[in-house]
């Protein structure tokens, strides 16, 4: 998630942010694993039912190139468009100055969001 | 009317069968517990270790395993049967491209699902270097079976778990 968050950095996990809502577009939110000791940190993109993809590093939502102003430097990712299923989401993480084939990202379920981080 | 004696010693008895059956799955947890921090301890690489001692190191793995192991992972749609010898030959392969490697497994859940059979579910985290300079940290959810042959817990089937799909 950098540059956003440094990797191996201590923080807290919000655990109630979804109680009352949903999670949105551009949330940064914490998704599990086996359990909640180790953790990912990731990027919500896209929400479910959506098609996403990217085009010469630009995020493309239902056809439509959404900025992100979160992203210091772009490489160049293709990836053809997919959609998202209904119960899931689409997260990225922030750092793309690597090649997508090395960037662990894609959908996954809403039920393994376990919150927000809180800084 | 029954004495309290008879009750004290019912009680006694029903005690001790709960602490007795929890103790036997506990030293059975501990035990499998176990099996992944020998794994773990085995496939580390250290840099500048001596060769000769990481390769008798390595060689151990294979006692972790049944004769068949089925490795599958999701996100390759990739399921075949390994023996204990294919999986120390692809673990050589593997490890010799790194010059530094741990792994380390957390949030163990355990199941005994019956007699001599037990799933675990975990999260698996490799770190180390490639040879080339290049950091390598991953992270996967692994489901595991592990059957209980001769009072070792032997690994009979892993599982990587597809969490996020591209």
């Amino acid at each position: 998630m950098e540059p956003t968050y440094r990797n191996g950095r201590f923080n807290f996990c919000w655990r109630l942010s979804y109680l009352f809502s949903d999670p949105e577009r551009y949330d940064v939110v914490v998704v599990r694993l086996a359990g909640e000791k180790v953790v990912l940190l990731k990027r919500i993109v896209a929400l479910g039912g959506e098609s996403v993809s990217f085009r010469r590093g630009k995020l493309i939502v239902d056809g439509e190139e959404l900025e992100e102003p979160y992203i210091s430097y772009s490489y160049d990712w293709n990836l053809e468009p997919r959609q998202v299923g209904r119960e899931a989401v689409y997260v990225v993480g922030d750092n793309r100055q690597v090649p997508m084939k090395v960037h662990y990202f894609g959908q996954t379920s809403v039920k393994r969001i376990v919150g927000k981080p809180l800084w | 009317m029954v004495r309290p004696k008879w009750i004290t010693i019912a009680a006694l008895i029903i005690g001790l069968g709960i602490f007795g059956a929890y103790h036997f799955l506990q030293s059975d947890k501990s035990k499998i517990k176990k099996q992944f921090q020998r794994l773990s301890e085995w496939v580390s690489k250290e840099p500048g270790e001596d060769r000769l001692k990481w390769m008798l190191k390595v060689q151990k793995i294979r006692r972790l395993f049944a004769d068949s192991c089925t490795v599958t992972d999701e996100s390759r749609s990739l399921s075949r049967t390994y023996s204990p010898d294919e999986i120390h030959a692809h673990a050589v392969s593997a490890l010799s491209q790194c010059s530094k490697l741990t792994l380390s497994f957390h949030d163990f859940d355990i199941t005994l699902v019956r007699e001599g059979k037990a799933e675990v579910l975990l999260t698996a985290m490799v770190k180390g270097k490639w040879h080339s300079g290049e950091d390598l940290q991953d992270v996967y959810e692994v489901a595991c079976a592990l059957r209980e042959v001769e009072k070792e817990w032997l690994f009979k089937g892993i599982k990587v778990i597809e969490v996020l799909k591209r």
